[in-house]
């Protein structure tokens, strides 16, 4: 077009690019894992009757979450104090981590959500809550899909410094607990479009998303 | 933000939320910062460059002209009495007293007979003596013209003769002032420089640009200085008294002028092919960097050359001044540049000082075609001279620098830095006025062309350049000119873009709003809305980049072309799978500040969720105001801002910003 040969890009001019362009992401994300049965906590307190949930064996959880890579782990049971399943979900083997995101879903006809709580992910290993800080959003919208986010800042920001992202070993994310309203295995997990992790180049991070289920197999109610 | 608006902030998200609809009253755009460049930067030192032309500007085109028709252009002017045809300019400068001496030989003809008296603008000056050619004294008259400047009437003892030249020879002094911050920049000192920018007379009747001539000018110096100024030079000759006297002749009708002393170590790089010669007037140690500063006025010229039309003339001198001087100008066929610049180095990477070395000279070097070459004719017009150089400025680093910060910081320092009441249109006649004019005419002007070149494409925005300097060449112009021109060129009715971008004021100011909609086949539709206000309707090609959730990305371009009274209009583009995010004008092409009218859907996906949160992870700490040290802020023009992500408007993205976009999780773009 322009008869002037290009010079090669400098340092500063693809810092430049870098900052207007949003790098196209590379994505990869299996969410079709199914059973490894492994991280799961189950039937922690099992034996305990309430009544609440009649007289049968209590609601289970069984996470399907691989141990190691990069990944959104998930864990929970019974939780018998509250009468609900208790879920958590931890981000965790995250080299560089600035922020992730995805929709949990599950069958609201099933399961009701009757807390939902986050925690600050990701900070990184040091909490070094001098320099960082992270923010995270849940919120369930509408009945069934859960909206979560978080992200990490930095305290004292400036545009010579830019973001930073956290080394994750295992941090918890999100808190949420569940009255399961029918009998049945209830799947949660993230729909695939939805999620996404990412680092501080603004580059896709191949992460596992776990998934799970809650199972309650009739016991009393029949 | 303060800690009321973020509370209210949040009180209306929660009240939304509570109610279960999307808020139907989007966030407004946070107010013009009206703060300096941040010292230090490479913009700060641009714009105080670009302040200190200005200065020059005004110097050579004295601001002290009949009201009306500074006011004004000169389209329906009668033709003038009696002009000036050249002047023979012998100067010497006493540094000490700040003396100017000139003696200057004034050829005049008149145009209409019964001309007797002959008033000249130049310099205040004082000991007029004014000889006819037959060596007798004519009664001359001087007086303050306020600003520096001064008027010279001549009484002739008989009216000239129609047609026939006339030389009188004035000689007189003048006390320069070189301190003055507002009004005449008429020099410029130090223990190296002495340099003088007005040191001709003009016609009182006209502004100067109105009375150009050839010219030869005369320096004299010590026996250890050279004199450096415009045209071809020649001597020196040596005087009786030792002193040297440096000849410039100008074969070229101009309006500027000025010359400068120093110990200079000239480098002349002959000319070749079309590249004319380029002399490099620098003192040591920056003269012996002096081959780099020709190699770089080269290449500029060859560029513009291929771009716009041969470089017109004899020779470029570029001329070092004193650091103080701060800028630069650009007579005819050369570059005044203020000292510091005659020493960086394509190494010199820290602070930018490459980059706005060679935003500084290219832009100087422009004004040789854009200013020179074709003169904007009168005040109005302004733009065909600074905001066209700035622009070939910005095509330049774009191009040979590949990158676009240049462009982008003019950008954002139009649509951040210039409060409503500042603003004017680019072809007002009171821009000069104007406290915003260097970002109005420099900035936003170079933004305006660089539009107007996405409009037509690159070939033909640089075919209808070269047209007009080809049909315009030693003239003057109007914009209306330009526009015909382009017009011409390209087929195409620019009148809504002239109307928009040079008579009419301001920038895009538009609300975006999408909507992610599945269809049967697999594919998604992504349906946009932009809402502007009725008072502020602009027409223009919208560039969306969409982020798909298979990582790809497709780009759309919308045209948003409101009716007179639309201020929504929609757009809807097919894409091949499921998005996750719109960008709009990525690149940021446009002069344009937008918000989401979804609260919190920053990355325009119809859903606030945690994505946004994410994606402005991204761009926290981004902004274009910064906090110095010193507690004080300031403009700073960071390409990385993006003003959709600034929730809780402050032209900043920080934490407040994630606060507030937190409690709109869930809140969906209302169904259009
Ligand atoms: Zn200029």
């Amino acid at each position: 077009m322009l008869p002037i040969p290009r010079r090669s890009r400098s340092a500063l001019s693809r810092l430049a690019a870098a900052t207007i362009v949003v790098t196209p992401l590379l994505w990869s994300c299996s969410n079709n894992q199914t059973d490894t049965g492994s991280g799961t906590e189950t039937d922690a307190t099992a034996g305990a009757d309430d009544g609440s949930i009649s007289n049968g064996a209590l609601p289970a959880f069984q996470a399907s979450t691989p141990a190691t890579g990069a990944r959104v782990d998930l864990e929970g049971g019974w939780d018998d104090a509250s009468k609900h399943v208790r879920v958590r979900l931890y981000v965790a083997g995250f080299a560089n981590l600035l922020g992730l995101a995805g929709h949990l879903r599950f069958d609201p006809s099933a399961l009701k959500l009757t807390a939902l709580t986050g925690a600050p992910v990701p900070l990184g290993p040091s909490k070094d809550t001098l320099t960082w800080e992270a923010r995270t959003m849940a919120k369930e919208s509408p009945a069934g899909r859960v909206l979560l986010g978080g992200a990490r800042f930095r305290k004292k920001p400036n545009p010579y410094v830019g973001p930073e992202g956290a080394v994750v070993d295992r941090e918890l994310w999100v808190t949420l607990e569940f009255e399961v309203l029918q009998p049945g295995t209830h799947t949660i997990a993230f729909d695939p479009a939805s999620t996404t992790a990412r680092n501080d180049g603004n580059e896709e991070v191949s992460a596992t998303w776990g998934s799970g289920q809650i199972v309650w197999k009739q016991g009393g109610v029949k | 933000m303060n800690t009321h608006l973020k509370l209210l902030a949040l009180a209306a998200a929660t009240a939304v939320l509570a109610a279960g609809a999307a808020l139907a009253v989007p966030v407004q755009p946070a107010a013009s910062v009206d703060l300096p460049p941040l010292p230090g930067t490479a913009f700060a030192r641009k714009v105080q460059a670009q302040q200190r032309e200005a200065h020059e500007q005004l110097s050579r085109l004295p601001q002290y002209t009949p009201a009306a028709w500074a006011a004004q252009d000169f389209a329906g002017m009668p033709a003038q009495k009696w002009t000036i045809v050249h002047q023979d300019i012998t100067a010497e400068v006493v540094a000490a007293t700040k003396t100017l001496s000139t003696t200057v030989k004034v050829t005049v003809r008149a145009n209409k007979s019964g001309i007797q008296k002959l008033d000249f603008v130049s310099l205040e000056i004082s000991d007029a003596t004014v000889l006819d050619a037959d060596g007798n004294e004519l009664t001359a008259t001087t007086e303050a013209a306020g600003q520096g400047y001064g008027m010279l009437s001549i009484t002739l003892p008989a009216p000239l003769t129609v047609d026939q030249d006339q030389t009188f020879e004035v000689t007189s002094k003048a006390v320069l002032d070189c301190n003055g911050d507002e009004g005449l920049m008429s020099c410029s000192f130090d223990s190296s420089f002495k340099s003088v920018v007005l040191v001709r007379y003009y016609l009182w009747s006209a502004v100067s640009s109105y009375s150009p001539f050839t010219s030869d000018l005369h320096v004299i110096t010590a026996a250890d200085e050279v004199a450096a100024a415009p045209g071809v030079p020649s001597g020196p000759v040596k005087l009786e008294s030792g002193k040297l006297i440096w000849s410039f002749a100008q074969e070229e009708i101009t309006d500027n002028a000025g010359f400068s002393i120093a110990e200079y170590e000239p480098l002349v790089v002959d000319a070749k092919g079309d590249l004319p010669t380029v002399r490099v007037y620098a003192i040591q140690p920056s003269a012996d960097n002096a081959q780099t500063m020709a190699d770089l006025g080269q290449q500029i010229i060859a560029a513009y050359g291929g771009w716009f039309v041969k470089f017109p003339w004899q020779g470029l001198n570029m001329i070092q001044l004193a650091n103080n001087f701060g800028g630069g100008y650009a007579p005819l066929g050369a570059a005044f540049l203020y000292g510091e610049v005659f020493g960086m180095e394509p190494s010199d990477q820290d602070y930018g000082q490459w980059q706005s070395t060679v935003e500084l000279i290219a832009h100087e070097i422009a004004h040789q075609w854009w200013g020179n070459l074709v003169a904007p004719l009168g005040a109005g017009n302004v733009c065909l001279s600074e905001s066209l150089s700035e622009f070939a400025s910005c095509l330049y680093t774009e191009t040979a620098l590949d990158n676009r910060s240049q462009i982008l910081g003019d950008n954002l320092s139009y649509i951040f830095t210039v409060p409503d009441a500042s603003d004017r249109p680019m072809t007002s006649s009171t821009v000069y006025y104007s406290a915003a004019y260097i970002q109005i005419i420099y900035h936003k002007g170079a933004v305006v062309f660089d539009m107007l070149r996405r409009e037509l494409g690159d070939e033909v925005m640089l075919k209808s350049l070269s047209a007009y300097a080809q049909k315009y060449h030693r003239d003057y112009a109007k914009v209306e000119q330009l526009r015909a021109v382009l017009e011409e060129t390209s087929g195409q009715d620019l009148g809504w873009f002239f109307k928009q971008w040079f008579s009419g004021k301001g920038a895009i100011r538009a609300h975006l709003a999408a909507r992610f909609l599945p269809q049967d086949d697999g594919t998604w539709t992504v349906r946009f809305q932009v809402t502007q206000k009725a008072e502020n309707l602009k027409r223009f090609q919208l560039v969306l980049a969409i982020d798909l959730a298979d990582g790809k990305t497709e780009e759309r371009v919308v045209e948003i072309a409101p009716s007179a009274t639309e201020t929504v209009v929609l757009a809807e583009v097919q894409v091949p799978s499921q998005p996750v995010r719109v960008r709009a004008d990525p690149q940021r092409l446009l002069l344009r500040a937008f918000t989401v009218t979804t609260p919190g859907d920053v990355n325009l996906s119809g859903l606030v969720d945690g994505r946004d949160l994410v994606d402005m992870a991204i761009r926290h700490g981004r902004g274009v105001v910064f906090t110095a040290k010193n507690g004080n802020d300031y403009f700073m023009p960071d390409t990385g801002f993006n003003e959709i992500y600034d929730v809780a408007p402050d032209n900043r993205i920080d934490i407040d910003d994630v606060d507030t976009l937190i409690p709109w999780a869930g809140v969906e773009a209302e169904p259009f």
